[in-house]
């Protein structure tokens, strides 16, 4: 008997108060869906915010890439051929050979023996000693030009020249070799005065460009009769 | 003995909740509008948000081929930066003799005609140490005044006289000895670093 008449209670206060029972639950409904969609709202703001970030790194280096193949000028390739010859990725000792021979011949000044100071050379390092002959002159023509002119990067810590007796005079020489490794995320600009700078390289060094040997044809034309 | 039912009493709890329900309904109105409005509000920047996302990736497809298209190009560029950077380093290395062998030069031919560059000696910090000799004295004399001058000193960081020394060579011609005096001076000091263009 009692339940009944609770049920009879619910059944009234229903009947009674439905639209601000309808009221109270479409609030909640409309709170509920409000929230949610501030939600996938922010949600859709961060990902476009790194999605800009990302447009923008990538338009930084589409417009990078443009301005330095602009500057270039497609001679990028001849640039990194005298490059990698200054500076090979692995010790090549017949170019270090082929570096003196060059040297003596441009300049004059015949070198005449050389020995590799082990205690100073590194992995990526080689320092040489050499001796030579010739006039002072020839010897002044040599000390000008060492750097760039064997097609290796040559330096020379410390020089001490006598101009009475400088035919024993020895010369410390250093060559270098070390392996490119890629390491940036942002691509590098480069500037006018790093052209300018391998355009001079490029006048005291003369690389050869040798074309494609595949080119040339394998089949020939057979005879029967060798004679 | 009859069961009464008051319903008067029962009549104030259902009358308390009916002023309440009035006061809920137009509150609630008033809240359910606002709330509506924002949800109107962010389903719109959602929609635009939307549009502006399929944008950017439209532009990052077109980027991304570019750069796949160019990806030699990019290559070739960082190998060239990546070489360039180990060519400076090691050029540190050098001692620059040529540029700063002719400033000394220079400078000694502009002082005086008499006196020669003995020997001389720089290295990779442009620290230098240099012998010039003398015929005479008064060569001596005139050069060292020379050395104090504003002309000399611009081309040096730092600049000393190390020593003096006075040397006496006899050269026997015959039965004939002559004797020759030459006065020698030692500097050390620091040239001033050249920039690249007077290499």
């Amino acid at each position: 008997m009692k339940n009944l008449i609770n049920i009879r209670k619910i059944k009234f206060f229903l009947r009674d108060y439905w639209s601000t029972i309808l009221t109270l639950v479409s609030i909640v409904v409309i709170i509920l869906l409000v929230s949610s969609s501030y939600k996938s709202f922010k949600e859709l703001s961060n990902q476009q915010a790194i999605l800009k970030e990302e447009v923008n790194l990538l338009k930084n280096r589409s417009d990078t890439l443009k301005f330095n193949k602009s500057l270039t000028e497609d001679q990028i390739i001849i640039y990194n051929k005298i490059l990698t010859s200054l500076i090979p990725e692995s010790e090549d000792y017949f170019s270090v050979i082929y570096a003196l021979e060059t040297i003596s011949q441009k300049t004059g000044f015949s070198i005449t023996s050389y020995t590799i100071n082990l205690s100073k050379s590194s992995r990526e390092k080689m320092s040489i000693i050499i001796e030579g002959r010739g006039s002072l002159s020839a010897f002044l023509i040599f000390l000008r030009n060492y750097e760039y002119t064997g097609g290796r990067l040559i330096t020379s810590e410390k020089i001490e020249f006598s101009g009475v007796n400088f035919t024993n005079t020895k010369v410390s020489l250093n060559f270098y070799s070390k392996k490119f490794t890629f390491n940036e995320s942002v691509i590098p600009q480069l500037s006018k005065k790093d052209i300018e700078k391998l355009e001079q390289i490029k006048q005291k060094v003369q690389i050869t460009l040798k074309e494609d040997e595949s080119d040339t044809p394998q089949e020939y034309e057979t005879k029967d009769n060798p004679f | 003995m009859k069961k009464r039912l008051n319903l008067f009493s029962k009549k104030k709890r259902f009358n308390a909740f009916a002023s309440y329900a009035n006061k809920i309904k137009r509150f609630g109105t008033i809240i359910g509008l606002i709330f509506f409005v924002l949800f109107v509000i962010t389903i719109t920047r959602t929609i635009i948000l939307r549009a502006e996302m399929n944008d950017l990736l439209k532009k990052k497809q077109l980027y991304l081929s570019l750069l796949m298209e160019e990806k030699d190009v990019e290559a070739n560029i960082r190998f060239f930066k990546g070489k360039q950077t180990q060519l400076y380093t090691y050029e540190k290395d050098d001692a620059r003799f040529a540029p700063y062998y002719s400033i000394l030069l220079d400078m000694l031919n502009t002082s005086t005609d008499s006196a020669t560059l003995d020997s001389i000696e720089i290295d990779k910090t442009r620290s230098t140490s240099f012998v010039i000799k003398f015929k005479d004295y008064e060569t001596m004399i005139s050069f060292l005044k020379y050395v104090e001058s504003e002309e000399f000193l611009k081309n040096f960081d730092e600049l000393s006289m190390a020593s003096l020394s006075l040397n006496r060579d006899v050269v026997v011609v015959s039965t004939a000895r002559y004797a020759n005096k030459n006065f020698q001076l030692q500097f050390k000091g620091k040239f001033k670093e050249l920039n690249e263009e007077s290499n």
